[in-house]
């Protein structure tokens, strides 16, 4: 069995924490408004005009550079072309700032996100790289630090950097510049929030959010306050607040987006379902990508609501494109849009999660499952669903000393319920793949035995499948074996459990049916029917 | 109310042009007419530029005031109330500038009016008679590998103690930028000119009501996004701190401090966008600002690059409570807008720099000698 794709683990709409350069393109920082810049603007061409006037009488470089600098500033770069022309053609007599600027007048369109350096090193493995790359932006971000330490920016992006490869204490202590900087900025405080959820410290991210004067004020703040008091098990003291925010109609119905998804999930966990429905619609009017995330898995896990295919189309709405493929079983549009997911969120272990699974059993390509159990480890590498899923993917690929090694780093004894049947499931593959049968189905009944004892059909079904699949697996192989011998064919033997693998099969396939629709379930069908068909 | 002024489609210089030539005042003639684009023009809108001469033959330049746009607006008497008021605050800034001896800043030499036509009572046209330069910095500017720094450190140290005696009489430019910094002596001496955007204090300035008094396109950042520190001296002079920031910047590059941010901020942060607060958008503005910074430090010769991209940084801060000297700032009492160690650093660093030229003149020639001599 692998690891369970996290399909039924509680969601709640904690805040995204992206590098600067891709949180702008979202809209998440857009301001609250407070001024209005028309006054100025109407000023603007008055300006521009007396430097287009100096340029047109004096064709020189001076002159050149101070009109295209002007044209930048007040955004009328088609009245500068001809001065970036000449700038240009003059290159040498330009240097290189006045040549900058008058590039981008030509060319306007550029991408510069910061933490997308790529380093070339040859065939060396996929951490590796990341590892390299990001050591390459951690040293240029420093470096800028190093100029400025009052960059706030600066900081938390070097802050999700360390996050990204796994440095957790660097993380926070960049995390903390950042926050004693900008100790209103919401950018600034969401980031630090959903850091302290990284570090599975909700009561931290509660209070960086609480300590806040701008919380009150903020909608995407008092969203965040709202969604980690359900992860610490709490319910927020504004949620009123929150609901009057929305209700004044003084902020955008995105602006408010998140904060009616927090309420509406607290709604929905109270069982206020018409309230939650409600607010779910509120939500939904100018929907974040985190809304539909949130939107789809009620819709997914309970039917609460019906959620639009347009949604859908919220820009970098990953998640949420990762589940939908995967109920509905796209599995290779799945797992391209857990990539994406992996790569907007690259601390986070979902991703990696859900990724190691769809990869290994739906795709069959352990190999892929590997890359991503391996980039979940470098950010979470104590994370241990992720080292069970490494284990499993060794498994698949038949790398077994290494997956044995690997699996005895884990601490059985410290292992929560979930992944303790996880661990002792692998340990049945496991065996199951290094000849030992008996030994294997022995994890396998004590994975059963745990689930059984926790009412968890589903992670019963799921481990029969996985169990069932191993004895197909077992009989096509001894198939093969006495065909080349020419001896008969037993008929589905099970020396010591009494139970036939297509009993185990149909075992599983009963209780999955009633664990009810899932992604896990779907996977372990289909895993246990190709089992079966290799079989027949 | 308060009434912005509207440049007219008839322009002072092509009404005046005819007819202000030739008339007299006192020692100086009028001789000629300056086009408007021609460097060393400051007028706006409203004015013409003129070369008078005195009878030493000491030419200067005169700054004509056109009164008959503002008949030609929606609300003449309002409009001509505007003009005045703001050519008799620039007129006795300059002349309490002349009275104080400013020797770093343009300054006015002569006042008065020509009377165009007696016949037409409002044919008078109010002039100032200021220092005639040899054009505005731009001219001379150069950013290939035989770019002058000598030239524009010691420019700098001229200008930034120009800025320094207007701040020490409690007048803050608010203007500054290349077009207003005039160079005489075929350039060896600069100069600040222009002082019709600026602010005196504890005196009602004519622009005292506009967010951005000077050039839109060299504002500061803070004015640009409308944060408008009610300290005189933090919004004032702190601006022109800033301003002198972007011309070391101009002098080395030819672009502006603004510019240079506005190219390495989002779109999303510009500050014709940006609806939100200033201290929202700052933490972005000061990560554009380091980049910048960096930017443009790469085309400050080797030898000066770290003292020059250092005091860029001071002088430009995005935020006004970390512009300045860290010195001056570290003061309890101590005024952080303070000029008096940027003058200083300049000066030194213009010595160093002309030290060395200096060196190199002297030394070429022996070590040509010597190769010449190994032969």
């Amino acid at each position: 069995m692998s690891a369970l794709t996290g399909d039924r683990d509680p969601r709640r709409v904690v805040p995204r924490w992206r590098d600067a350069h891709t949180a702008i393109t979202t809209g998440e920082l857009d301001p609250i408004p407070v001024r209005d810049p028309s006054s100025l603007i109407e000023s603007v061409d008055d300006a521009l005009n007396v430097h287009v006037r100096d340029w047109e009488s004096h064709e020189s470089i001076g002159f050149a550079a101070d009109l295209v600098s002007a044209a930048i500033v007040l955004d009328r770069g088609a009245s500068a072309l001809s001065a970036a022309r000449y700038i240009t053609r003059h290159k040498a007599e330009a240097g290189d700032v006045a040549y900058m600027l008058a590039t981008r007048l030509l060319a306007p369109s550029r991408e510069t996100a910061r933490d997308e350096v790529e380093v070339e090193l040859g065939a060396t493995s996929l951490p590796d790289r990341v590892r390299a790359s990001t050591g390459v932006s951690i040293a240029a971000l420093r470096s800028a630090l190093r100029r400025d330490p009052h960059n706030a920016i600066a900081w938390l992006d070097l802050s999700r950097l360390y996050a990204r490869v796994g440095s957790k204490a660097r993380a926070m202590r960049a995390m903390q510049a950042a926050v004693s900087l900008a100790p209103d900025h919401r950018f600034v405080l969401r980031s630090a929030a959903r850091l302290s959820l990284h570090r599975h410290d909700p009561d931290e991210a509660l209070a960086i959010l609480r300590h806040s004067s701008a919380m009150k004020e903020d909608p995407w703040l008092l969203a965040a306050e709202i969604a980690i008091a359900t992860v610490a098990d709490r319910v927020s003291r504004h949620i009123k607040l929150g609901r009057s925010l929305i209700a004044s109609g003084r902020f955008s119905p995105f602006q408010t987006s998140e904060l009616a998804s927090a309420i509406a999930t607290v709604d929905a966990n109270a069982g206020t379902i018409k309230a939650a429905k409600q607010m779910f619609r509120s939500a939904l009017r100018e929907p974040t990508e985190n809304t539909v995330a949130q939107a789809q898995w009620f819709a997914r896990q309970a039917g609460l609501i019906q959620l639009e295919a347009s949604s859908l189309n919220v820009p970098r709405s990953f998640e949420a494109q990762a589940w939908l493929a995967c109920s509905e079983r796209r599995w290779d549009e799945a797992i391209l849009a857990t990539w994406a997911w992996l790569d907007d969120e690259p601390f986070a272990g979902r991703p990696a999660v859900l990724g190691t699974t769809v990869a290994a059993v739906a795709l069959n390509d352990p190999g892929q499952a590997l890359r991503f159990v391996q980039l979940g480890l470098l950010a979470n590498p104590a994370s241990d669903t992720l080292r069970n899923n490494e284990v499993f993917a060794l498994i698949l690929l038949g790398q077994l000393d290494r997956a044995r090694s690997r699996r005895a780093d884990i601490q059985e004894s410290r292992l929560t319920e979930h992944d303790h049947a996880v661990y002792l499931a692998n340990s049945g593959l496991l065996a199951f793949r290094g000849g030992d049968v008996e030994t294997g189905r022995n994890y396998y009944r004590a994975t059963v035995a745990i689930a059984r004892q926790k009412k968890n059909q589903l992670v019963e079904g799921v481990a029969l499948a996985f169990w069932a699949a191993e004895e197909f697996r077992r009989l096509v192989s001894g198939k093969a074996l006495r065909l080349e011998i020419g001896t008969p064919v037993p008929d589905d033997p099970q020396a010591n459990s009494g139970e036939t693998a297509s009993e185990l099969a149909s075992k599983a396939l009963g209780l999955l049916r009633t664990a009810g629709r899932s992604v896990d379930r779907d996977l372990a069908e289909l895993h246990l029917q190709r089992a079966n068909s290799s079989h027949r | 109310m308060t009434h912005e002024l509207r440049p007219t489609r008839v322009y002072a210089d092509e009404i005046l042009g005819r007819t202000v030539v030739g008339a007299t005042h006192g020692q100086w003639r009028v001789v000629e007419r300056i086009p408007r684009n021609r460097p060393g023009h400051t007028g706006g809108h409203f004015s013409a530029g003129y070369i008078a001469e005195d009878s030493a033959g000491v030419r200067a330049y005169l700054k004509a005031l056109d009164l008959s746009g503002a008949w030609l607006g929606p609300d003449p008497t309002r409009a001509l109330e505007s003009l005045l008021a703001a050519f008799n605050f620039e007129r006795d800034l300059l002349s309490h500038c002349r009275d104080r001896k400013l020797d770093r800043v343009v300054v006015a030499l002569d006042y008065g009016q020509i009377v165009v036509d007696p016949v037409i009572p409002s044919s008078v046209v109010p002039f100032l008679i200021c220092e005639l330069g040899d054009g505005d910095v731009r001219v001379l500017l150069r950013f290939s590998k035989s770019f002058d720094a000598a030239w524009a450190v010691r420019a700098l140290h001229h200008t930034a103690t120009g800025l320094m005696q207007l701040h020490a009489n409690d007048i803050a430019h608010q203007d500054l930028k290349p077009s207003n910094v005039l160079v005489f002596q075929g350039g060896t001496e600069a100069r600040v000119a222009d002082l019709g955007r600026a602010s005196r204090k504890g005196h009602a300035s004519p622009h005292e009501h506009l967010t951005v008094a000077g050039d839109l396109s060299y504002a500061p950042p803070e004015l640009l996004y409308g944060a408008l520190d009610g300290d005189w001296r933090a919004r004032r002079m702190g601006g022109d701190l800033y301003l002198l920031g972007s011309l070391v910047i101009s002098l080395f590059s030819g672009v502006s401090m603004t510019g240079l941010l506005i190219h390495e901020m989002q779109p999303e942060h510009r500050w014709d966008r940006w609806r939100g607060t200033y201290t929202t958008v700052l933490p972005f503005l000061r990560d554009a600002f380091d980049k910048a910074v960096s930017a443009f430090a790469e085309q400050v010769p080797g030898e000066l690059r770290t003292d020059i991209a250092r005091i860029v940084k001071q002088l430009c801060d995005p935020d006004l409570s970390l512009r300045g000297h860290p010195r001056e700032r570290a003061k309890r009492h101590g005024n952080p807008f303070s000029l008096e160690r940027y003058v200083a650093e300049f000066d030194l660093i213009a010595r160093r720099v002309e030290r060395g030229m200096r060196a190199a003149v002297t030394v070429t020639p022996l070590a040509a000698s010597k190769r010449a001599s190994n032969r």
